[in-house]
């Protein structure tokens, strides 16, 4: 009984810690919109990547866990107490049913994963990242972990947060944020429905949560970190009017979003150049302004090279860039055509594997049917550009790879599709959109 | 604010269609996620005993072996060795005060000890096996203590 009620309380911590700093009315004002574009739950998930971001902070510093946890709760609170008449003003028949829907998956996929507390592969190299900070040692003691020690430390800081700060101390309410995180996303996203029946609207979460939905990467993979960042982003860009000279607040708002995802895992780097360059270029902006803005998503992934390699003491990648394997599969003509066989077919297992894949493609080609792309709609565009440069880059990374590629294929690719897919959902939004049924 | 306080109240008169709808989205959840379900098993077990079932006692990753020894004998921050004969993955990381060493380990842990025919612990390929002592034992999984 008493680790049930810690469940609740733990959804309870989240739900409080995730509603500071950003309330729907600072937020709007600072981003200059006269009416309410941003509400409750896109704030509750900005909230989450600041949150991410002060995480990432006091792991550098080596704060101590519990102290970073009660100030943060601490601050939260008076922050909830202080906007307590806005809270009341929320309170409304369309919010509840929506704030008990969220309840009740969260709660559910909550106790499944106490249930199931099994870690799979993976899980067994990433705790060992939540274990240094667990055991209140300090960021330069990550690189005595024995497996894996170059790899991004954040998800594993997250993990060791709520692992030290539950009530019963237990491994898996460490994991529970990222559950949290994902269902935000999840419901953050779909707030660009344009629908009037909350009905199709809640029936659209629960089926986006039923096909994205999968425990094995709730055991101990990062995975659902960078699905749900991406979500969360691509939330953010469909605010983003391409055609106007954008202001840089919703820029760097959006670089803000992306930039956790390179202390998530290596390939993070890889994911905010392509999805952060390719916002930039596609902005109405001079060659200077996009050049200043390349700098500065440069200067993140410098800032975290730098980090890693002096302060954590280890940098670098699985794979190295040129070794005599890759230059020799390189120039062998048929080693690459039957490489690139391979990752199609893993690339098509993966997509039953994740129909989410499969919808979002046929999304694509729906709309490009539909002349989208003709028809200037720069969000398609940019979704589209996005996709495409994010498969030439899975076809890149394994063609690249030098180990036996069958394996590594059967292994990985599936999560590499799956964790970028959080981008493109928004799509079926787009596409759900031009159904609209008027009612 | 009165308006809204009025207002919320007013919730109460829920249409009945959509009542229905919402009682089914929700038996859909628990149903999906066997929430009921699991919410018994954990009532019903505490975390060890999960622990226990999901990664096996003396089977698999064996989790109930090494809990088991390792709280009986008190191993904590003793240098150990463990090994898992079946070759599944090693989880001395899900006990947060266990010393790992791959040298002069005190204890070792052999978990699913493979053998045929008269095979014993003591045909382990590991260089001084016989220096130990098995200290406690169930089924094939094995506690060697350094005899000194």
């Amino acid at each position: 009984m008493i680790e049930l009620a810690s469940i609740f309380l733990q959804f309870l911590i989240f739900l409080i810690i995730c509603s500071f700093p950003l309330s729907p009315k600072n937020l709007n004002r600072f981003m200059g919109n006269k009416i309410h574009v941003f509400n409750y739950v896109d704030c509750h998930a900005l909230n989450i990547i600041i949150f991410l971001n002060i995480l990432l902070f006091s792991s550098f510093l080596n704060i101590n866990l519990k102290i970073t946890f009660y100030l943060l709760l601490v601050l939260s609170l008076i922050s909830i107490i202080y906007r307590r008449k806005e809270i009341f003003f929320l309170i409304n028949k369309k919010n509840i049913i929506k704030f008990l829907l969220f309840f009740i998956i969260c709660i559910s996929i909550f106790i499944s994963t106490a249930q199931v507390l099994k870690l799979e592969w993976d899980g067994f190299h990433w705790i060992l990242k939540a274990l240094n900070f667990y055991n209140e040692n300090n960021i330069q003691d990550l690189r005595e972990v024995k497996i894996l020690p170059e790899y991004p430390h954040l998800g594993g800081y997250i993990w060791a947060f709520f692992w030290k700060n539950s009530l019963l101390e237990l491994e898996y309410f460490g994991r529970l944020f990222y559950v949290y995180l994902y269902v935000v996303s999840i419901f953050t996203v779909y707030n660009l429905l344009d629908f009037k029946s909350d009905k199709i609207l809640f029936l659209l979460i629960l089926a986006t949560v039923l096909i994205t939905y999968d425990p094995y990467l709730f055991a101990g993979y990062q995975e659902y970190l960078i699905f749900s960042t991406l979500l969360i982003a691509s939330r953010f860009i469909s605010q983003i009017n391409f055609n106007k000279n954008s202001p840089n607040k919703e820029i760097l708002l959006i670089l803000f979003i992306l930039s956790p995802l390179i202390w998530f895992k290596e390939e993070g780097i890889f994911y905010l150049l392509i999805f952060g360059s390719l916002l930039i270029f596609m902005q109405n902006f001079n060659i200077k302004k996009k050049i200043s803005y390349i700098i500065g998503m440069l200067f993140l992934i410098y800032t975290q090279h730098h980090l890693q390699k002096h302060v954590i003491g280890f940098y670098g990648f699985p794979v190295e860039f040129m070794t005599q394997t890759f230059i020799e599969q390189i120039t062998d003509f048929k080693i690459i055509l039957l490489k690139f066989i391979a990752i199609t077919k893993h690339i098509l297992i993966a997509s039953i594997k994740y129909p989410l894949w499969i919808i979002i493609i046929f999304s694509f080609l729906f709309l490009l049917f539909k002349n989208f792309y003709r028809k200037e709609n720069y969000h398609f565009k940019y979704f589209l550009h996005a996709f495409l440069l994010n498969v030439c880059f899975v076809y890149a990374v394994y063609l690249h790879d030098p180990n036996p590629y069958e394996f590594i294929l059967s292994v990985t690719l599936d999560r590499v599709i799956f964790q970028t897919s959080g981008l493109y959902l928004i799509n079926i939004i787009f596409l759900i959109n031009v159904f609209k049924i008027k009612n | 604010m009165m308006k809204k306080l009025i207002s919320y109240y007013k919730l109460k008169k829920v249409n009945k269609y959509e009542f229905l709808f919402s009682i089914i989205l929700v038996l859909i959840i628990l149903t999906f996620f066997k929430t009921t379900y699991n919410s018994y098993s954990i009532l019903l077990s505490n975390y060890e005993e999960r622990m226990t079932q999901s990664y096996g006692y003396c089977k698999n990753e064996s989790w109930g072996f090494q809990n088991h020894v390792i709280k009986k004998f008190n191993l904590e921050d003793k240098e150990m060795k463990i090994i898992n004969h079946e070759g599944k993955v090693l989880i001395h990381a899900l006990f947060e005060n266990v010393k790992i060493v791959d040298t002069d380990f005190r204890y070792l842990i052999v978990l699913n000890f493979q053998s045929e025919n008269d095979e014993s612990i003591y045909d382990l390929e590991i260089n001084n096996i016989k220096d130990y002592i098995v200290k406690y034992r169930f089924n094939n999984c094995y506690l060697l203590e350094l005899n000194d």
